[in-house]
């Protein structure tokens, strides 16, 4: 079975993109992924409540296909954000938090750990648009959560420093790495897996704004093994969603 | 599909553990991923040595019995080494590749003497925003080098390294504009991108760009495979595009 843990729903003006969940859905089927686990964007950078309810009313159209994030914006972490991941996770099922990181906003501050906290006691991965140095004081502060560093250091933000997110990675045994990127750097992969293992790398597309194609070939093309590459498809994201609150 | 890859590299690399470091290897990668024909540059003459690198690139193309195709790269602020050019190009170099990211001394106006040897000598002339989709290289902005595309109308010019939004917009602009300006797609990573090349600019001057050993070569190609095209679209960017480019070229 293979899930995209990164996935976006709605209308980006800034990112250029559209899509509804019958949008992400088509490209799934395309690529062969069996699941998509989906942040809205409106929730995570326009109106948190609003695009939640939007994303949890698709969830109720394909239960079988989408999993939801709780989007948070880092404005929101002391403004009703432990409230709103209860609601969502009663009202619609959903099964994770995305929180987002900027260089103006960063999402390291006193009011992130009680969210972590509430994403831990119901078990529920955290997807973080986050540097290595802000997932290492997080994963530090509450190791029983099941963070995930969305891009693994791939992204401008974190300035390109993957190999910095290998060593958080290395240093806090619960921080996960998740794949999707426009950088492929041949060997990355590999090189991930040899310091911290198969069991804690998350696939992801990023879809709609990258091109799936592409982040499917990083893994299936690695030089690794097959049993590998099925962990990282979804066998690891499988492994979080069994474990119960 | 047969394919070439227009963005290669051979060389030691500083950044993270690679394995592939040798023409051999390369050529092995090349293999191993149904690769005909690179192009390709010298890494150490991306920031260290670019005589040597020079050196490194020619002697790999020569080692490689046609494979590699050695793009040169020249220190650009002083003008009279534009003169080598001819010297390399009686070697074997068929092209130069331009990185104002990485070489920060470099204004449009100091590439003025290497355009006009370039066309002198018909090599190819590869401008580099960013030599692979890595987040922590600079990024060139092409606007003011546009000129030379018009100042030069013989030479042809390959943008390298166009991501998604407007680097794409500006790369389909610039080559609806200049039919010197050919487009190549190994850091183009947004969704759909290749189809949108094909629908907005000119099929016949896009190239297939891998970034071999440095990008992952299953990832440039799967974009391509998967690209909702034409089968014609599809052959012309995976391998024919570029063989015209290099028939004309001297």
């Amino acid at each position: 079975m293979i899930i995209d843990a990164h996935v976006h729903v709605g209308v980006s003006t800034a990112y250029n993109f559209s899509a509804n969940a019958d949008d992400l859905l088509r490209l799934a089927d395309e690529n062969g992924i069996d699941k998509l686990f989906v942040t809205d964007f409106t929730a995570l950078v326009h109106d948190m409540r609003e695009g939640n309810d939007t994303l949890g009313k698709a969830i109720r159209r394909h239960p079988d296909r989408l999993l939801g994030y709780v989007s948070i914006p880092t404005m929101n972490f002391d403004n009703g954000a432990l409230e709103e991941i209860d609601r969502c996770v009663h009202e619609y099922g959903m099964r994770g938090i995305k929180i987002y990181s900027y260089p103006m906003i960063p999402l390291v501050r006193p009011s992130v750990f009680p969210v972590l906290e509430r994403a831990a006691s119901h078990r529920m991965p955290i997807l973080a648009h986050s540097t290595g140095e802000e997932c290492e004081v997080m994963a530090s502060r509450v190791p029983e959560a099941f963070l995930m560093m969305a891009h693994s250091g791939n992204t401008a933000l974190a300035r390109g420093d993957w190999l910095r997110a290998v060593q958080a990675a290395e240093r806090n045994p619960s921080l996960l790495l998740e794949t999707a990127s426009s950088a492929v750097n041949n060997g990355s992969l590999e090189y991930t897996i040899s310091r911290i293992g198969a069991e804690r790398v998350i696939f992801g597309t990023d879809m709609p704004l990258l091109e799936v194609s592409v982040q499917m070939a990083r893994v299936s093309g690695a030089a690794i093994s097959q049993a590998e590459k099925d962990l990282i498809f979804g066998g690891n994201m499988a492994r979080m969603l069994a474990c119960k609150a | 599909m047969t394919v070439w890859d227009v963005s290669g590299f051979v060389g030691a690399w500083g950044y993270w553990p690679l394995k592939e470091r040798t023409a051999s290897d390369v050529v092995a990668l090349m293999d191993a991923n149904g690769i005909e024909r690179a192009v390709v540059g010298s890494t150490r003459a991306l920031q260290s040595d670019w005589r040597l690198g020079n050196d490194d690139v020619l002697a790999a193309a020569a080692s490689s019995a046609g494979r590699l195709i050695p793009f040169v790269t020249i220190d650009s602020t002083l003008p009279a080494n534009a003169d080598l050019l001819s010297d390399y190009a009686a070697v074997g170099a068929k092209g130069v590749r331009c990185y104002p990211s990485m070489h920060y001394n470099t204004t449009p106006q100091q590439l003025e003497p290497l355009c006009a040897a370039a066309q002198a000598n018909g090599l190819v002339v590869t401008l580099v925003m960013r030599p692979i989709m890595d987040w922590s290289f600079a990024v060139a902005a092409v606007g003011p080098f546009e000129y030379l595309f018009t100042q030069y109308p013989e030479v042809q010019f390959v943008l390298h390294g166009m991501n998604y939004g407007e680097e794409t917009w500006n790369g389909i602009r610039l080559n609806n504009k200049h039919p010197n300006v050919w487009l190549e797609t190994s850091c183009l990573q947004g969704l759909g991108g290749i189809a949108q090349l094909v629908a907005q600019a000119d099929t016949d001057r896009i190239l297939l760009g891998v970034g071999i050993p440095l990008q992952y070569p299953a990832c440039g190609i799967a974009k391509l495979e998967k690209a909702g095209i034409s089968a014609s679209a599809r052959e012309a960017i995976a391998h024919l595009n570029a063989r015209r480019l290099f028939a004309a070229a001297r």
